[in-house]
């Protein structure tokens, strides 16, 4: 069955219309990663997909629900997002931070019960930062962070996680960890959709790639049809080289600077 | 866990021998003795002081003191901002403004916290009309706060400029805070409202933890924010209208009260609500009672209390503990 369907989408904030006629599908355990430029529309994709921009014109569907008929905490229950940025201005501990994301699922005056618990414990557990349970939110590193804030989304049960640059600030091996986590959520049977930058990452873990380009869609595909040299270098308007990764197989991006153009050149 | 309930528990009873200390000193300093026969009695001076002057005033600062507390806290928790305090948002403007007005015009007692109120909520409605023009958020809620902050406060300076000086000094005392002047009745309308305005918000304590991570991951976490905000700014206007119709503007409580208790017992708003009340009702009763007694028989605005006793407070405080944030 789709879990989501896009359906000729276009939205945007006020006057500035940012996605055109964007349509695409979904299956139920997908690992989808959105690429483009800055500017392409990759987040407002997002934004409108979590119910933050309505649709202009268009539908979006979930499990073949209209969304725009969905209440926010109906669709709180089935689709959790990370946001590129979340400053959490108060010291939260890491359990009070995580157990919000049952929210959802909770009555007005219903008190967190014994399923509650178990699921957050489940997903502590699941998420190796048992260690951290106490500890400050403010006070973990960039790795634990990322790890935390999953957790929350993983609280609220969903089906469809979508996540914006996840590892934008964290090194090599945290970046790996990180993707190495969601690939296995994703077995598991968790939808993702996953804004990168990192072609390479996107290349290496994600089934499907769709490629945005000025808020439209520019090719929607796997790995191999997506990442071209002449696609990327149309879209993202600089020169590339496409090779293949020696163990994987997968498209590898490398980029070429402009000493070694010009030297090329001569 | 166990500790959470030891200090509400602690607060509890903080809040009861506040009560006794705040009805035995103040003014004219009654013995223990005289206390209980007056408490017993139905005629007598004794009976009078208790039952007609210092109860109903000390009922008005725990209520306010709550009130402001509370209020407080909530605004900065959904504005996600540690500086903002009950007056953030521009009711203390539009009520500056209407007591001017009323001491201008020469309107007595019922109708100046009545002006008082309306002036508040006047500068809220239109904070809010500004907010919901633009997109309801809380950076528009801020500004348009500021901004009709500056605007009353401005017409208020400019009646100042103009009017006699013994108008100017009626509405100066009001404006550093004042318990002595209202009316029993009042005090219990003003009282049931800031009961029920700390209910409604104590029920809203999950969205309030939410929305301090800001009104987008909220929506996520199934959190319709601009409604939610729009309810809880409403409430908050009305506890503090309350609160400032019949006291004046105190400062302090509702900006300093939430830390101190946050520092304490963490962030949660469902500790965090309840326990910043007590801690609000208490210090404002302890600051009134030396108020009243500290220059007698001539009273001090009881907000140059909370002011300097808070503030020396704090700074002992912060410069004692090993760990303190802000926010």
């Amino acid at each position: 069955m789709e879990l989501l369907k896009i359906n000729n989408l276009s939205c945007g904030y006020n006057d500035k219309k940012v996605l055109k006629n964007v349509s695409f599908s979904l299956s139920e355990n997908s690992f989808l990663g959105v690429l483009g430029p800055n500017g392409s529309g990759k987040t407002t994709l997002l934004r409108a997909i979590s119910k933050i921009i309505k649709p202009e014109t268009g539908s979006i569907h979930f499990q073949d629900k209209n969304m725009a008929e969905i209440s926010v905490k109906e669709t709180a229950k089935s689709i959790a997002v990370l946001p590129q940025i979340l400053e959490v201005p108060f010291s939260f501990t890491v359990e009070e931070f995580i157990s919000m994301g049952r929210f959802p699922h909770l009555k007005r005056f219903e008190k967190p019960g014994k399923k509650d618990f178990e699921i957050i414990d489940k997903v502590i557990s699941e998420l190796d930062i048992a260690a951290l349970r106490q500890r400050k939110l403010r006070s973990l590193s960039g790795g634990e962070r990322q790890r935390v804030l999953i957790a929350q989304a993983l609280a609220q049960e969903p089906k469809l996680l979508l996540l914006d640059e996840p590892i934008n600030h964290l090194d090599i091996k945290h970046q790996i960890e990180i993707m190495d986590l969601l690939k296995d959520l994703n077995s598991s049977g968790l939808a993702l959709i996953i804004i990168l930058h990192d072609l390479n990452l996107a290349s290496e873990y994600c089934n499907d790639l769709l490629l945005l380009n000025e808020g439209r869609v520019h090719t929607y595909g796997k790995a191999q049809d997506v990442l071209k040299y002449e696609i990327l270098e149309e879209v993202y308007k600089t020169i590339l080289v496409v090779e293949k990764n020696p163990i994987s197989g997968k498209p590898f991006i490398m980029s070429v600077s402009k000493t070694a153009r010009e030297g090329k050149k001569k | 866990m166990k500790n959470k309930y030891f200090f509400f528990l602690f607060l509890v009873i903080a809040l009861a021998a506040s009560f006794i200390i705040s009805l035995i000193f103040g003014g004219t300093p009654i013995s223990f003795n005289e206390l209980l026969t007056g408490l017993k009695s139905s005629t007598g001076i004794e009976y009078a002081i208790i039952w007609k002057i210092r109860i109903p005033r000390i009922m008005l600062s725990i209520f306010v003191g709550a009130g402001l507390a509370v209020s407080g806290c909530v605004l900065q928790g959904i504005l996600r901002n540690p500086l903002a305090e009950p007056y953030t948002l521009g009711i203390s403007g539009g009520a500056a403004f209407g007591v001017t007005v009323a001491v201008l015009l020469g309107i007595g007692s019922l109708g100046l916290p009545l002006l008082a109120f309306a002036g508040g909520l006047l500068s809220v409605f239109l904070v809010y009309l500004i907010a919901s023009k633009k997109y309801f958020s809380v950076s528009t809620l801020i500004l348009g706060g500021v901004i009709l902050s500056f605007l009353f406060s401005s017409m208020v300076m400019l009646i100042f400029s103009i009017a006699r000086t013994d108008k100017i000094h009626t509405t100066l005392l009001w404006l550093m805070g004042d318990l002595s002047g209202a009316d029993t009745n009042l005090i219990l309308i003003c009282g049931l409202f800031i009961f029920f305005g700390i209910l409604i918000l104590f029920v809203f304590n999950r969205e309030i933890d939410i929305l301090t991570l800001g009104e987008e991951k909220a929506v996520f976490l199934g959190i319709d924010s601009a409604k939610t905000l729009k309810l809880l700014f409403v409430i908050t206007s009305l506890i503090t209208g309350a609160c400032v119709a019949v006291s004046g503007i105190i400062g302090f409580v509702g900006l300093l009260i939430p830390h101190f208790i946050r520092n304490l017992t963490g962030p949660k708003y469902s500790t965090l609500i309840i326990n910043s009340a007590l801690a609000g009702a208490i210090f404002l009763c302890l600051a009134d009672a030396i108020a009243r007694t500290v220059i007698y028989p001539v009273e001090l605005p009881v907000g140059v209390i909370t002011g300097i006793a808070g503030g020396l407070f704090f700074i002992f405080y912060l410069l004692k503990s090993k760990e303190w944030e802000i926010f």
